[in-house]
Formats: C-alpha cells, structure tokens, sequence
C-alpha cells in the first residue's frame, strides 16, 4: 500500500469516438469483450496499492455507477479504501463541456481531506500495464514536482490526432504539450498519466481556475513548462489508445496477438471487472471460432475469426464473422456475412445481411439497431 | 424484498467417497461442475432465487474449502441485513460430547438453537450435492395451500428402477400414504429427491423425540417421515419435473457435464431470471488461438486453447497447447494439456498437467477416466 490518491480522468471534446460515445462516456466503454475501459487504469492502480480511487466523468455515469457498485470487485477494501463515481453537476453548463479542473476544483474539500500525500492521474481511454508505485519511486528520486508518462511513436501523421504530444529536452524537463495535427511522423505522445504531490495539484488546480474557466489540467501543465520542473518518463510497453472509432476497433483486434494480451492475462496483475453471473459460452453444432475471444453467455452456431466477441451474443447458424467487435448482447442472425464491422450493444443482424468495412474504417452498427 | 420465513438447512456433510480422488481433499459439495461452478452453487442460488434469506450450511467431511468458499454469502447476493450463508460443522455443546453428525436428521438435531435464532415458521431441508434449478417459493405455497405438516419433493422415475429409490405412495390429492425405503415392490415410481420442507414446530418436537430414540439412525428417510406417517400428519409429494441429476459417481459427473452441450437436456444454466451464481475470477474471456479448433464445447472464461477440444467442458484457465485434443472429457480449472497431448473421455482434475506427446483414456471406452495425477508421455 502507498499513499497516492488515484484519478482517473476523462478527456476534452477534441477526442469523440463516433457512434460508440452517443451512448455512454469512454470510461463506461465495452473492451476485450468483458470488460469496461475504466477498469484497466482502476486495476492498474489497485494492483499498485492504491485503495483510493475516484473515476471523473462527463457523461451519463449511469452505467458507471452500476458497473463499480461498492468497488469490492477491484479487490479494495471498501471500508478502507474506495472506488468512486464523479459525475459532473452544473447549473445549465453542458457537462460534457466542464474541464477536468473544474470538478477537481468543486472536489478540492475532499480531495484535500484524503489522507494520501500523492495524486496519480490516468487517462480512462489509454490502456496499458504500469506499476504506479515503481512510477511513484522513480517520480520521487528524479526530484520532479510532475511526472508524465511517454511514449515515443513513429505514425503521428496518420494516427493519433489530436492526442497529447510533449515536447522535452534532453534531459526530459517537459517544455510543452501540445495536441498532434498529424504535421510529423516522429512524436513523443503523452500517456495524460501524472504524478506529482497532492501539494503540487492542489496548486495547479487553484492555479488553473484563476487562469481561465476554459483551461482543463494539460493546459496548466503546459503553462507551468517553464516554471515547473515537469518531467517526461518513457514508458516501456505496449499502449492501446482509444481516440476514435478506428482506434477502438483496431485496439480491440490487437489484443488478439497472444504477446499483446498476455499483458492483460498475468495472475499477479489481473484486470478485476464486475461479473454478470453469465453461464460459459456454449458451442452449439457447427459453431467454430479461430484467433478469437470468446466472453461468457454466448451462444456461438456460426464461424467466427480474428474477432472480440461481448458477453451474451448469439452467432446463429452459417453465420461468417471475420474481424469484428461484437458488443455485449448483440445477435448475428443465420447467414449474416460480416468483415470488420463494429457492432454496438444489443444492435440485431437479421438473417442473410452482409455488412463488410475496411481495417481502416470498420462499419458501426447502432445500440440496439435491428438491421 | 420481503422473507418468506422459510430457512434453508443444506446437508453438505457428503464424503463423496465413489468421486474417488476428486473428493481427497475437499467435500463433495464443493467439486467442480458446468465450467465455473461447484455443486453447492446449485442449493444455494437456488435459495438466492427463491427468496429464502438465510441459509445454513452443514459440512463435516474436509470442510476447510468448502467453509471458506460457503462462508463468503456475498457471492450469491446473500450477504443483506437478516441474510447471510453459515457454516454448520459438528460443534462441542453442554451436556453432548463432541461428535460427527450421526445422520441427516442428527445434523438439524445439533443445530436446533442455531434455527430457533432465525425463529423461522418453515425449515427446508436439501442436500448439496444434486444438479437441478428449483423455486423452493412455489414448493412452500404448495405446502401452505395444502395446510401440510411437511412436504417432500418427488421426481417421477422409471418403475423398473424404483427400487433404487425412497418412493412415496400417494392419494388423488398427492398426499402421502406411505413411504417405501428401496422397495422390492414399489407402490409408485415418486422418488423422494431428500428436499423436504417442515413446519419448524413440528420438526423441532419430532427430532427432539428421535434423539432421545436408541434405535434410530437419525435419518430422515428412515425415521423423520416414517414417523410423521405413523402419527397421520399431513405428508404431502410435490412433483418436480425439471433436469435434476445425482452427481454422486464419476461417470454421473461426467454425464450432467455433457448434458451442458446438449440444448435439449433440460439443463439450462443461461436463463437470466434463474442464475446460477458462484465466484468470479479476474480472468480474459477465453480465447481461441490461430492453430485452435473448438466443436461443441462449453468453455469458460480463462480458458486459452490452441490445440483442439470437442464435445467437452473447460473451466477457467484451462490450457490445451498446440497439437493436442481434447475429446469428450471435462477439464477442470487450471487443467494444462501439453503439445500434442491426447484425453479422451476423462475428467481431469484440477490444476493437473497431462504432458506433451501424453496419452490418456480412449473413445471407445465404456468408463469414464478420472486423472487426478500428472500424466506422462508413454504412460
């Protein structure tokens, strides 16, 4: 156990992932069929240690609320630790435009009556493995008021845009973020995970919201890069990152390689979810899968390759699925054909349909569409 | 929600001895069965589902899993304020001398304080090691619409093999007018399934009585209800005609795990309104590998195949590696089968490894293969 308080925020309206994001916020999202994306950076941070956890968001947190009940299923000590919902509430503002600072700000009483001398923030839409107490250790020998976790990529021109890229020197002291227009290849992309002392947020915070009402938290970081001794720290390992629909469904589909997910299959890390008390998945005659996973509570009749499919779906019979993400509880009718196509929660693919995308830009089928 | 006042009191003392290595080191109650779960998940979601709150488990026979799984009442939702699941092992009292349970009946004897804690108007009694999903609620309408004194669940069977069975012999109103012990010649193919429920007065008196009795082998089918007949109480069958399977044997296990992959057994663990539920791991859903192949199977999360598996049952974390088949068998969690490994017909017990190139049982054969212990090539 250390003694870092966990956040894990959401992002500005310059991330929207088509389709998908209408119906819930990126933290509430399905991946890697049984989970939600906010239990990656969540169960990084209880396996860290960490038994302080509050989740921000700007959407409908229904979902949320309902997905993290008492928290005891992140393998947190209820009683003495917590995992939290924050939604936003405002007096007319859309919520989905309130700044990250603001609700820190509106939360600043409790955040500074937690008792933990540190605050580690993560993004709820990059996903990827980290020790936070290692992070924390190495953040505390550099002597750094704020450390930013990095990665450097050579597809900013074609991916990416409009994520978080930093700019440092040599000896990685931060000088300033700013978002990728996709103008060069060779960036260094910010994971938005930050850690720094409850001392040093409290003041960014406050700083902040005298600055502008507009500023969200990367943009008091970027402000304060030449007063402030941020520090860029390389992360390692793989990262999936969700910005759109495509880097959902491709994200989605790399976890396929054996070497990608076995990141996410370690006993000593494990990725705690709420559980749906589904049965195992049944494979009825004629039912087939290849280079696939497979959640509980599905009824498989049809072949399915290179796919993720949700819990609760039914592929009925002679139906082909190739490349796909299949959302909780969808139904692919007998003889549907599809080939990369994103299918939302619920959505029903009625007999003989053939829907067929690109790997670039994968068809999305609506929540609870019948097509 | 609101309590029916009914208490339910599961008999999970079961050695299990004809599940042979599988029930060395934990109870019967608590093997493995369906991929995810154990066989008092049954009872007990069963109860969750039924509205019954609190539920007393009675263990004697290697109960350490057993208590620490049946302990944790949260899993089936049990865990509310005047809910909750106990662990009922045989305990030293005033004026007793510390025993085992001396029979089913003796079991509830013991615990008599335990129930009247609860004061509950209704006890039902069960055993934990069958695989059925019943409302024990409509069961105990039943038994109030008949103004019964206890009532006993009966499965109709094939008269040929009723003499296998406790039979009830009945009226047109499906009262009970005698109860027939393994019959030579039955009086009716209703077999009591050993759920009863009780007026908890009644049962409290009856069993006080039958302890004091020296010729009694504090039994419910043997003494409890024929004693209640002799006394002309209202005894009365309540026929159940859903799947309900007896797991007490390996081939019976194996059998009910195969009736998972076939639709038409009657065995359907999907329904939303009747979950079955058990502990959850942190696991990936299971995968299937590029060199993998899977025909009719029923797979739990964690499961990682890149060989081939059909007609099987694979519970969490299972590994069948490249090359290997698997065929007919249930494997069970953290079962690995080597590279090119053979299983047929088999239930492999936890956490075992069959090794590369191994061999183990064969589809011609009438037996089912238990393998409790590595498996090595050439053995």
């Amino acid at each position: 156990m250390f003694n870092a308080l966990g956040i894990v925020a959401y992002n500005d309206n310059s991330i929207y992932v088509e389709g998908l994001e209408k119906h819930r916020p990126i933290a509430a999202f399905n991946f890697l069929g049984r989970y939600r994306l906010m239990d990656f950076p969540v169960s990084n941070m209880a396996n860290s240690g960490m038994d302080c956890i509050d989740v921000y968001t700007n959407g409908d947190p229904k979902v949320l609320f309902e997905h993290v009940g008492d928290g005891r299923h992140y393998n947190i000590n209820s009683k003495h630790g917590h995992v939290g919902i924050i939604p936003v509430f405002t007096d007319g503002q859309r919520p989905s435009t309130v700044p990250d600072v603001q609700q820190y700000y509106n939360n600043l009483y409790q955040i500074e009556r937690d008792v933990n001398e540190f605050v580690i923030i993560a993004p709820d839409n990059y996903i990827y493995k980290c020790n936070y107490a290692d992070l924390l250790d190495t953040h505390a020998a550099s002597g750094a008021d704020v450390s930013i976790l990095y990665q450097k990529i050579d597809t900013a021109r074609e991916e990416f845009i409009n994520c978080d890229m930093l700019e440092f020197d040599k000896e990685h002291h931060v000088t300033a973020i700013d978002r990728n227009r996709g103008t060069s290849k060779n960036r260094n992309l910010s994971l938005m995970t930050y850690v720094m002392s409850k001392k040093v947020f409290v003041e960014l915070v406050k700083k902040a919201r005298e600055t502008s009402s507009m500023f969200w938290f990367r943009d008091i970081l970027n402000a304060s890069c030449g007063h402030m001794d941020i520090r860029a720290v390389n992360y390692r390992g793989h990262v999936y990152s969700i910005y759109d629909l495509r880097s959902y469904f491709q994200s989605n589909l790399k976890m396929l390689n054996e070497e990608n997910f076995r990141d996410f299959n370690d006993p000593d890390w494990p990725i705690y979810t709420r559980t749906n008390d589904s049965a195992p998945a049944s494979y009825l005659p004629g039912g087939s899968t290849n280079r696939t996973f497979v959640s509980n509570g599905c009824q498989i009749a049809g072949e399915v390759t290179n796919s993720i499919v949700g819990r609760g779906v039914t592929i009925g019979k002679g139906a082909s699925v190739d490349n796909c993400v299949i959302l909780p509880d969808a139904v692919i009718g007998d003889n549907a054909n599809l080939c990369n196509v994103v299918i939302d929660k619920g959505a029903r693919i009625v007999h003989k349909k053939d829907l067929a995308g690109t790997v670039d830009e994968p068809v999305y089928i609506d929540r609870r569409e019948t097509v | 929600m609101e309590q029916n006042n009914m208490l339910a009191m599961i008999l999970a003392g079961g050695r299990g001895t004809r599940l042979f290595d599988l029930t060395k080191k934990t109870a019967k109650p608590a093997v493995y069965f369906g991929g995810k779960y154990r066989i008092i998940d049954f009872p007990i979601s069963n109860c969750a589902n039924s509205n019954i709150n609190v539920v007393g488990v009675l263990t004697q026979y290697e109960p350490v899993q057993l208590n620490a799984y049946a302990g944790a009442g949260q899993r089936w939702g049990l865990d509310t304020r005047g809910s909750g699941v106990y662990v009922l092992p045989p305990s030293e009292k005033d004026g007793t001398k510390f025993d085992v349970y001396a029979g089913t009946a003796d079991a509830i004897t013991q615990n008599i304080d335990f129930i009247d804690e609860f004061n509950p108007e209704y006890v039902l009694i069960l055993s934990g090691d069958h695989i059925y999903k019943m409302d024990y609620d409509r069961m105990l309408a039943d038994h109030k619409a008949n103004s019964a004194d206890a009532t006993i669940a009966v499965l109709q069977v094939p008269w040929k093999e009723a003499s296998r069975f406790g039979i009830m012999a009945v009226n047109d109103e499906s009262m009970i007018t005698e109860f027939q012990e393994k019959p030579a010649e039955p009086k009716s193919n209703l077999a009591s399934m050993g759920i009863y429920i009780f007026n908890w007065k009644l049962l409290r008196r009856e069993l006080l009585a039958d302890a004091k009795n020296k010729e009694s082998s504090h039994d419910f089918g043997k003494d409890i209800i024929p004693a209640l007949l002799a006394q002309d109480k209202r005894l009365y069958a309540w026929q159940f005609d859903g799947y309900w399977k007896d797991v007490g044997t390996i081939d019976s296990l194996w059998e009910a795990n195969m009736d998972l992959l076939d639709k038409k057994s009657g065995l359907d663990l999907d329904d939303p309104n009747w979950k079955i539920y058990t502990s959850d791991m942190p696991t990936l859903p299971h995968y299937v590998g590029a060199t993998g192949k899977v025909e009719h199977c029923y797979i739990n999360q964690g499961a990682t195949i890149n060989g081939s598996a059909k007609d099987s049952v694979l519970f969490n974390g299972v590994t069948i590696d490249e090359g290997a088949v698997v065929e007919q068998s249930v494997l069970m969690p953290g079962v690995h089968i080597g590279k090119d490994a053979r299983v047929y017909r088999a239930i492999v017990a936890e956490g075992i490894k069959v090794d590369p190139e191994a061999e183990v049982g064969s589809l011609s054969s009438k037996e089912i293969k238990l393998v409790a212990k590595r498996v090595k090539k050439g053995e």
